[in-house]
C-alpha cells in the first residue's frame, strides 16, 4: 500500500511542478490569439472568443521580425560553425601536441572563465566602435568566436582518446593538422554536439550584447528586438505575445529534434566540471 | 587538400557580415536616422521621389527604437559612423550644439533663401543656438482631449466641449466611473511629461525652467498645486491609479475602451485612426483649461552632423523634406502635423472618421518644451520624485520641493 | 628527432593561433582595459579623462550601489538555495521507476530555452495588477489585487519566482546525471542492511551528489549574481519600485549604456568582479568540508 502511495505522490508532484512549468507558455499562447480588447477582459477567458491569426501578421508588419530573425540565425550559425572549428583546433592542440609555453598559455584561458563578463563588455563594445563595425552583422559573433569554455571541454574530449588511434597516423606519416582532421575531429563528435547545442542556446538567447551593439531596427536580433518592443510607450499585449512566441519558436523546434542531445550534452558539462 | 579548402571556405564565412559596406561607384550614399516605425514609410516614399529628382544620390534610411536613438547616436559619432541627416528633438538639441556636433545651417539657409518665418515659432527657435540655426522645423505636436462617445452614452454624460474647465472634466470622470463597471474616467499619461505635466503645470499658470533656463518652477505654488490637481484625479476617483496606467499605459487603456477620456499628442492619432473597432466613436476636444488654455508644443529638427562626408547633398536632401511639397505630402499621410503652417489643414482633413482639428487649434496658444544643457539629468529627477507622489507615497508639495532644489543645483552646474 | 619537435611545435602554435589571438583580442586585453577605464572618466562624445580613484570613491557614497548590492544578494541568497533544492527533488523523483521519465524532462527544460526577452514579457502580463491571471485567480481566496512588479516590497520576489523557473529544468539535468552515477550496489547494500528511503537518501544519495550539487551551485551562484535581462525586461524604468529591484548588473548597464558613463561602469564591474572572485573562492575553500571526493 504504501509503495502505491508514493508513487502517486510523485506522479502528483512531478505532474503538478510540469503543470507550473508550461503554464506560462500555455498562456502565451492563448493571449497571443486574443484581440486587444479580450487579453484585457475580468475574468480572462481560456479561449479566445475569436482567433486571432492575423496577430502573427500585425507582428512582422509592426518590427522588422523577418530581419530580426535572419540576423540571429546568421549571427548564432557563423558563432557555432567558429567556435567548432577554432576550439576544436586549439583543444587538439592543447590535448595532444607539445610547445614551449602549453601550461601557462592554457592557464591564463582558464582565468577568463572564472571572469563576470560584464569585465568585457565596455572594452569589447569600444573595440567594435573603433572598428566602425556598430550595428554590423559582425558585431553580433565577432567576439563570440572564440571561447575559452569551449577550448577547455573540448580539450578535456580530446585527452580521452586512446593513444593508440592516434599511433596509427603517425606511423602512416600524417602531419599533426592531419590527425586532428581525419582521425581526432570525428572521434569526438558528441562533444562538438554538445558544443555546438550550448553556443546555438547562448547565441539565440543572447540579450545585452545585441541590444547594445546592434541599435538599428533593421540589424537587431530577436531577443533584442522583442525588448525594444516591449519597452515603447504602448504595448499591444497579444501581439506582444505572439512575437515571443514568433521568436522562441526556432530554438524550441531545435530543441525537440535535438531533445537527446541538449539533454545528454547539458548533463556531461556537470561530470566534466 | 580538399578538406582544407573546406576550411578555408567556412573561414570565408565570417566576412559575410564585412560585406556591409557599400561599394556603390560615383554614387553618395546619405544615411537618414530616425526612429518612428509609423513615420519610416512616408520618409522612404519621399526619399524615392528625392533619389528621382537627384540621380546621382541615395538614401539610406536608419530606424532606430527612440529608447536606443541617442545612446546609438553618441557611440556612432564618436566611431565616426553617424548618419548624415538626422532627427533632433528639444531635450537634446543644446547638448549637441554645445558640443559641436551639429553643422551649423545658416549659410545654407541664407543661399538658398529659405524663409524660415513659414515654420511654426517655438520649434524654430528651439534648433536656434546662440543666434545660429542648427535645425530645420520638422513637425509640431500638441495635445488634446480623447474621449470615447460610446462610453459617455453609456454613462449619460454629455460629451466634452472645446470650452471645458478642468473641473468640467474631473465631474464627468467622476461620474462615468463610478456608473460604468469597470471603466475609468480618463487616463492621463502621468509618465509622460509631454503629454502630462508639461500642460497642465502652465494650465495652471506655472512654469517648469525660468526664461533663462537658471531656476526651476518646481517651488512655486501654482505647480505645487497643478500637481496636487493630478493626484487628486486619482483619490477623487476620477482616474485609475498610476500602476495601472504605468503597467497598462493610457492610449492602450483608451484603445481597449476601459477608460473614457486621455491626454493624447497629435502623434498617436494616426494608430488609433486605423483601428475599426475604435474609430467610429472617438471624439477630439482641446485640453480643459485651468486657469489658462496653453498646451506644451514640442517638434523634431532635421540637423547635419558634423562628421558628415557629404554637406551638400545632406544640405539638398533636407531642403526637400522641408518643402511645401514634402511637407502636403507628409501632413495627407497624417503621421504628424508639420512645422510649416501652409501644409497644416491637410493633416487634419486626412482624418476621415475623427475631427481632429482641436490639434491645429491648440497651436494657437502654445508653449515651447522646456529643455536645457542636461536636460536628461533634471527631468529625470523631476521623474522620480513625481512617481512617488503618483503612488501617493509623498505629497506633492514634498516632492515639488525636493524637485526645485535638486533641480536648481543641476543647472548652477551646467554654465 | 628535432624535426618532429619543431613540427609539433609549429602546428601547435598554428592550430590555437585564431583562439590565442581572438580571446587576446576581446578577453584578455580587455580584462586590463576595464581596470584602466575605471580609473578614468570618458567623455560623451570620445576622450578620457584620468580621474584616479573619483569613480570608485562615488560608488562608496552612492546610496543605490548599495541598494543594488544588497537587492543582489537578496536575489542570490533566494534564489540559489531555493532552486537548487527543487531541482535536487525533481532529479531524485525522475531517479525512480517512473514512466514518461523523457516527457517530464523536456517539460521542465522548456522555461530554459526560452530567451529571457519572451519569458519577461509573458510573466510581465501574468503579474499585471488588474488583468494578469495571478492576481485573478489569487482573488477567489480573498486576495487583493496586487501589482507584484512596481510595487517595492514584492518586486524582488516576484523576479526571483521566474529566475528560479527559468533554471530550474537546467540544474535538474545536470542532477540527475550525477544521480544516475551513483552505483546501485551501495542502495541493494542499505537495503539489505535494513534502512530505510529516507536514510538512504541522507546517507548515500545526498553525500555522494555533493560534487554534482557543488558544481551546479557555483554555476547558479555567478550567474544569479549577473541577474539582468529578466529585471531589465519586467521592471519598468519609471517604477518606484526600480530600487528595490535594481541588481548591481542592471545599474552597470544603466550607466554604461544609457548615462554613457562608461568610466564609472567599469568600477562597478571592477567591483563585481572582485566578489566574485572572493565568493568563488571561498566556495572552493569550504568545499573539501562538504564535497565528497
Amino acid at each position: 500500500m504504501n509503495k502505491k502511495i508514493g508513487k502517486f505522490m510523485i506522479y502528483f508532484t512531478l505532474i503538478c511542478g510540469g503543470i507550473l512549468s508550461t503554464t506560462p507558455f500555455v498562456w502565451m499562447l492563448v493571449t497571443s490569439l486574443k484581440t486587444m480588447g479580450e487579453s484585457t477582459q475580468i475574468p480572462p477567458t481560456m479561449f479566445p472568443s475569436k482567433v486571432m491569426w492575423n496577430n502573427y501578421v500585425e507582428v512582422f508588419k509592426l518590427l522588422p521580425f523577418g530581419k530580426y530573425f535572419i540576423n540571429t540565425l546568421l549571427s548564432t550559425l557563423i558563432m557555432v560553425i567558429g567556435q567548432l572549428v577554432f576550439c576544436s583546433m586549439a583543444g587538439y592542440a592543447f590535448a595532444r601536441l607539445q610547445f614551449w609555453g602549453k601550461k601557462k598559455i592554457f592557464l591564463v584561458f582558464l582565468t577568463i572563465l572564472m571572469v563576470p563578463g560584464q569585465i568585457y563588455l565596455i572594452p569589447q563594445y569600444l573595440i567594435i566602435q573603433k572598428l566602425g563595425l556598430l550595428n554590423s552583422l559582425t558585431a553580433l559573433f565577432l567576439p563570440g568566436l572564440f571561447s575559452a569554455f569551449g577550448t577547455f571541454l573540448l580539450k578535456q574530449f580530446f585527452e580521452t582518446i586512446p593513444r593508440e588511434l592516434e599511433e596509427a597516423a603517425i606511423i602512416d606519416g600524417c602531419n599533426p593538422f592531419q590527425i586532428y582532421w581525419r582521425v581526432m575531429l570525428p572521434l569526438i563528435k558528441p562533444a562538438l554536439i554538445t558544443l555546438a547545442i550550448l553556443t546555438a542556446l547562448y547565441g539565440w538567447n543572447s540579450l545585452m550584447w545585441p541590444l547594445i551593439v546592434n541599435t538599428s531596427a533593421s540589424k537587431m536580433t530577436l531577443s533584442a528586438g522583442l525588448a525594444s518592443l516591449a519597452g515603447q510607450r504602448t504595448t499591444n499585449i497579444p501581439i506582444m505575445m505572439a512575437g515571443s512566441l514568433v521568436a522562441m519558436a526556432p530554438m524550441l523546434i531545435f530543441f525537440i529534434i535535438f531533445q537527446k542531445n541538449f539533454i545528454e550534452g547539458i548533463a556531461s558539462t556537470g561530470s566534466k566540471g | 587538400m580538399k578538406k582544407i579548402w573546406i576550411l578555408l571556405l567556412t573561414l570565408s564565412v565570417l566576412f559575410v557580415g564585412c560585406g556591409d559596406k557599400n561599394n556603390k561607384e560615383d554614387k553618395i550614399v546619405i544615411k537618414y536616422g530616425l526612429w518612428d516605425s509609423v513615420q519610416e514609410p512616408v520618409f522612404r516614399d519621399l526619399a524615392d521621389q528625392f533619389e528621382k529628382e537627384n540621380p546621382n544620390i541615395e538614401i539610406e534610411i536608419e530606424n532606430t527604437p527612440y529608447s536606443q536613438y541617442w545612446t546609438k547616436l553618441q557611440a556612432s559619432s564618436t566611431g565616426g559612423v553617424a548618419p548624415d541627416v538626422i532627427w533632433m528633438n528639444g531635450p537634446s538639441i543644446m547638448k549637441y550644439t554645445e558640443h559641436k556636433m551639429l553643422l551649423p545651417l545658416d549659410e545654407m539657409v541664407k543661399k538658398d533663401s529659405i524663409d524660415l518665418g513659414k515654420y511654426v515659432k517655438g520649434i524654430k527657435e528651439l534648433y536656434n543656438y546662440k543666434g545660429v540655426q542648427y535645425g530645420i522645423p520638422k513637425d509640431v505636436d500638441s495635445q488634446a482631449l480623447w474621449y470615447n462617445k460610446d462610453l459617455f452614452d453609456k454613462a449619460g454624460v454629455p460629451y466634452p466641449k472645446n470650452d471645458w474647465t478642468w473641473d468640467d472634466m474631473k465631474k464627468a470622470a467622476i461620474e462615468i466611473q463610478s456608473k460604468l463597471e469597470g471603466v475609468y474616467g480618463i487616463a492621463i499619461p502621468f509618465y509622460d511629461d509631454q503629454g502630462s505635466f508639461y500642460n497642465i503645470i502652465p494650465q495652471n499658470d506655472g512654469f517648469i525652467i525660468s526664461e533663462g533656463k537658471k531656476t526651476s518652477g518646481y517651488g512655486n505654488p501654482e505647480a505645487i498645486k497643478a500637481i496636487q490637481m493630478m493626484r487628486d484625479l486619482i483619490d477623487e476617483k476620477a482616474s485609475p491609479d498610476y500602476t495601472t496606467i504605468l503597467e497598462n499605459k493610457a492610449t492602450e487603456m483608451f484603445q481597449s475602451e476601459k477608460v473614457a477620456m486621455t491626454y493624447q499628442g497629435s502623434w498617436r492619432a494616426s494608430p488609433l485612426n486605423s483601428d475599426e473597432k475604435i474609430n467610429t466613436h472617438i471624439g477630439v476636444v482641446k485640453m480643459p483649461k485651468i486657469k489658462k488654455s496653453t498646451t506644451v508644443v514640442h517638434g523634431i529638427g532635421y540637423a547635419i552632423t558634423k562628421g558628415t562626408k557629404h554637406p551638400e547633398a545632406s544640405w539638398e536632401f533636407i531642403k526637400f523634406l522641408a518643402s511645401k511639397k514634402a511637407n502636403d505630402f507628409i501632413a495627407k499621410s497624417g503621421i504628424t502635423i508639420p512645422a510649416y503652417v501652409e501644409s497644416q489643414n491637410l493633416w487634419a482633413s486626412n482624418y476621415k472618421n475623427i475631427d481632429v482639428t482641436a490639434h491645429i487649434n491648440a497651436l494657437k496658444d502654445n508653449i515651447s518644451y522646456p529643455v536645457s544643457l542636461d536636460t536628461a539629468k533634471w527631468s529625470h529627477v523631476q521623474n522620480e520624485y513625481l512617481a512617488q507622489v503618483w503612488t501617493g507615497t509623498m505629497s506633492a508639495e514634498e516632492a515639488c520641493k525636493k524637485i526645485k532644489v535638486e533641480m536648481d543645483e543641476i543647472l548652477k552646474k551646467e554654465k | 628527432m628535432k624535426n618532429k619537435k619543431t613540427e609539433q611545435a609549429f602546428w601547435g602554435y598554428l592550430l590555437i593561433m585564431p583562439v590565442f589571438l581572438g580571446l587576446m583580442i576581446f578577453y584578455i586585453i580587455p580584462f586590463f582595459q576595464n581596470f584602466y577605464f575605471s580609473f578614468t572618466e570618458i567623455g560623451i562624445f570620445g576622450g578620457s579623462t584620468w580621474v584616479g580613484l573619483d569613480n570608485y570613491k562615488k560608488i562608496f557614497v552612492d546610496k543605490e550601489f548599495w541598494q543594488s548590492l544588497k537587492n543582489t544578494f537578496k536575489y542570490v541568497i533566494i534564489a540559489v538555495p531555493l532552486g537548487i533544492s527543487i531541482s535536487t527533488v525533481l532529479a531524485v523523483l525522475l531517479n525512480t521507476k517512473i514512466k514518461f521519465k523523457g516527457l517530464f524532462r523536456t517539460i521542465y527544460f522548456l522555461p530554459v530555452i526560452a530567451m529571457a526577452s519572451a519569458s519577461g514579457a509573458v510573466w510581465k502580463w501574468i503579474y499585471n495588477k488588474d488583468f494578469g491571471i495571478l492576481n485573478f485567480c489569487l482573488s477567489f481566496f480573498g486576495f487583493e489585487h496586487i501589482s507584484w512588479l512596481n510595487n517595492p516590497t514584492t518586486s524582488l520576489y516576484a523576479v526571483v519566482v521566474v529566475m528560479i523557473w527559468m533554471k530550474i529544468g537546467y540544474n535538474m539535468i545536470i542532477l540527475l546525471a550525477g544521480l544516475q552515477s551513483i552505483p546501485k550496489s551501495l542502495y541493494e547494500a542499505a537495503k539489505i542492511d535494513g534502512a530505510s528511503e529516507i536514510r538512504q537518501f541522507f546517507f548515500i544519495t545526498l553525500p555522494l551528489l555533493t560534487p554534482s550539487l557543488f558544481f551546479v551551485g557555483i554555476m547558479t551562484l555567478i550567474s544569479t549574481f549577473q541577474v539582468f535581462d529578466i529585471i531589465y525586461m519586467m521592471v519598468n524604468k519609471y517604477s518606484i519600485a526600480i530600487n528595490e529591484s535594481t541588481s548591481v548588473v542592471s545599474l552597470f548597464y544603466r550607466y554604461a549604456f544609457e548615462f554613457n558613463e562608461k568610466g564609472y561602469a567599469s568600477a562597478l564591474a571592477a567591483i563585481l568582479f572582485f566578489i566574485i572572485i572572493m565568493i568563488t573562492l571561498l566556495q572552493f575553500h569550504i568545499k573539501k568540508k562538504w564535497v565528497h571526493e
